[in-house]
């Protein structure tokens, strides 16, 4: 692993890393997941972890996600620092009741007693066209969840200084991969960073726009800041990170001093995080907007499969065309 | 009643002062339950309120199991394990009553019982989400090299929930400390089980995930000791069981239940298998209990069961401002 962390890093070896650096650090976290241990993880994103870690700390579980998810929270409960990877985010409805119910509800209903130091490792986000069922970006049902924390960062260096901080956490962390970016390189964090959670960072720094994207559409809405700057138009990018707590300071300060923001996700529309974004604008920086906050999400439909999953999702394109006419408007 | 597919030893080995520990919990539990129901009639308790009567002898069976530093995950009928874990009458109240001196500090209420102190885990309102739970405490216990054993109690009705069979699974292929003890009351809300199950026991139902299950009379605490001390002692080995409790649920599902679904014939029959007054009688007779005693145990129990509620409806409940407090540590831890 050394020889790769050189000088860059890919998402996926940052997730591993994330995972093999808090091992050694803390024995009492473990990995739970279904084939994260012999087979490596579908998405390779384990590697090497139960040949130095064993089977006692990296445990291949059977297609069992309410059960482990509820495991999970006992496991966090009684001592342990538990990581749960749910393979695919579609899935992560079978373990609702375990994270809305009992994780985040355990602290406040032990009168503040009982911790529950968990993480759920989930992959979302379209990229790989395989259909209705294994591409959802789902994040907006859990920042509705007081007790749990959401996480989703976009690029290597966040992933793996914001999973070491989640594996830190005293609370139950959702942690959203995104699965088309496992092979999106950049360069390595400083050795042992610890990123805060809730904290945003400002992508891009510009002057004519606030672009606020999440997960895969941080990259699209970077591409468009630089098809912009082409036509004169200087877009800053804010990627949250973490999207529960929202660090809405950052948001509000960039959209005062720029007047304009559009928001954009790969989840549908209704009631999606960037609901929440634009409301935030909407209520601080009212008298600063030069126009209405515009909001770009992925269509409100079910997703097909193959090529036809392209038409759902905002690109670059579509971000930077929808940028000019806000800002020329 | 006492049909088991794995054999459990028939005979325990009950003292005599066994017998009175076990006796003397099962009438607190009992006198417990009596007072909370009448709480609740004399609008004296507001939420709501699931008897434990009929349960006792679970309770009582467990006394003899227990050991220190052992986790118990409850459900929401499960006053008498919760006492015999360790927690006291005004622990128990104070939760129900849900005022500021319970676990919960007054966020939990009758449903959400739990006790950093006894190790006892019972935050859940949901139906079987605590099997599952119980699954990673026993877990925990085993990697870290621990001996402690994990109980976790459910109904009858929560046996039909998917976490039941994929926690039981996870329990047998892991080799976890647990032992589950499915609470079969005879009714499942306002329904009954007998329509829900196309098994004779719950207990049957172990086989299908390699573990043993035991069906036993509920109401026997000398033989649900029994079975559980054999189910404990696997426990320990990272043997997990499933042992079916049957027993008969004497009040409704709440009360308030006006029970209209129960046959009147088998209401009229309740006192017949009464646990508390029949385990009375044997212990008296096997053991040499002093009646004397037992008389004096009753009493100092209605005692401290209304000293008790008596304090409880006094005490202050959850302020405006900690309602919404100790749901993230770093914002507030109390």
């Amino acid at each position: 692993m050394a020889e790769r962390e050189r000088t860059e890093l890919n998402t996926r070896w940052a997730i591993t890393q994330a995972h093999q650096e808090e091992m050694e650090r803390d024995p009492s976290v473990i990995l739970i997941g279904q084939d994260v241990g012999a087979g490596e993880g579908v998405f390779g994103l384990t590697r090497g972890l139960f040949d130095q870690f064993g089977p006692t700390r990296v445990l291949d579980a059977p297609i069992s996600e309410e059960a482990l998810a509820n495991m999970a929270v006992g496991a966090a409960i009684n001592g342990m620092r538990p990581i749960l990877e749910i393979m695919f985010m579609d899935f992560i409805a079978l373990t609702v009741d375990a994270l809305a119910n009992q994780a985040a509800k355990t602290r406040y209903l032990s009168g503040g007693s009982i911790g529950v130091p968990m993480v759920v490792r989930t992959l979302a986000g379209a990229g790989f066209r395989i259909g209705a069922h294994h591409g959802q970006s789902l994040e907006s049902w859990f920042t509705h969840i007081p007790g749990l924390k959401v996480v989703h960062p976009s690029n290597p260096a966040d992933t793996k200084g914001l999973l070491k901080a989640a594996i830190r956490d005293p609370d139950p962390v959702l942690f959203i991969e995104t699965k088309a970016l496992l092979g999106e390189k950049g360069p390595p964090p400083p050795p042992d960073e610890v990123l805060p959670l809730g904290k945003a960072s400002v992508a891009r720094a510009g002057t004519d726009l606030t672009i606020v994207a999440t997960g895969r559409m941080v990259g699209e809405s970077l591409r468009a800041a630089e098809r912009l700057a082409e036509g004169g138009i200087s877009a800053e990018v804010i990627d949250p990170r973490t999207l529960l707590p929202l660090d809405t300071e950052t948001i509000v300060t960039s959209v005062a001093r720029t007047g304009c923001a559009v928001v954009v996700h790969e989840a549908p529309r209704p009631s999606g995080i960037g609901a929440e974004i634009a409301a935030v604008i909407n209520e601080r920086c009212l008298y600063e907007l030069d126009a209405p906050v515009i909001r770009l999400a992925g269509a409100f439909s079910p997703i097909p499969p193959g090529p036809a999953e392209d038409w759902l999702f905002p690109d670059a394109a579509q971000i930077a065309a929808t940028a000019r006419d806000l800002v020329e408007g | 009643m006492s049909s088991s597919k794995t054999k459990a030893p028939a005979v325990a080995e009950v003292t005599a002062d066994d017998a009175a520990r076990m006796l003397r919990l099962m009438i607190t539990t009992r006198v417990l339950e009596e007072q909370l129901a009448q709480a609740y009639a004399d609008g004296k308790l507001t939420g709501w309120i699931h008897s434990s009567e009929g349960h006792e002898a679970l309770g009582a069976a467990l006394l003899l199991c227990f050991e220190p530093g052992d986790h118990l995950v409850p459900h929401y009928r499960s006053r008498p394990e919760q006492l015999a874990k360790g927690m006291s009458v005004r622990e128990v109240v104070a939760e129900v009553f849900a005022t500021v001196d319970a676990g919960s500090r007054g966020r939990g209420g009758e449903t959400h019982v739990s006790s950093v102190e006894h190790n006892v885990y019972g935050m859940t309102g949901v139906l079987g989400a605590n099997i599952a739970l119980s699954t990673g405490v026993a877990l925990a216990s085993k990697l870290r090299g621990e001996p402690q054993v994990t109980l976790c109690s459910f109904g009858d009705g929560t046996a039909n929930r998917g976490t039941f069979h994929e926690a039981l699974n996870l329990a047998a292929i892991w080799d976890l400390p647990v032992v589950f003890v499915c609470e079969n009351n005879y009714f499942t809300e306002l329904s009954r089980i007998v329509d829900f199950i196309r098994v004779e026991n719950i207990a049957d139902r172990a086989a299908g995930y390699g573990m043993p299950g035991y069906a036993v009379d509920g109401h026997d605490p000398e033989l649900l000791a029994a079975t559980l001390r054999t189910a404990f002692a696997a426990a320990r080995e990272g043997r997990p069981s499933l042992v079916e409790a049957k027993m008969i649920r004497r009040r409704g599902h709440w009360e308030g239940d006006p029970q209209q679904y129960r046959d009147p014939e088998e209401v009229a029959t309740l006192d017949d298998s009464d646990p508390v007054p029949s385990y009375r009688r044997l212990a008296i007779e096997r053991y040499g209990l002093d009646a004397a005693q037992v008389e004096a145990w009753e009493a100092a129990a209605r005692d401290e069961v209304a000293a008790a509620i008596a304090w409880a409806s006094e005490r202050p409940r959850i302020s405006r401002e900690d309602a919404t407090r100790a749901v993230y540590a770093e914002v507030d831890n109390g």
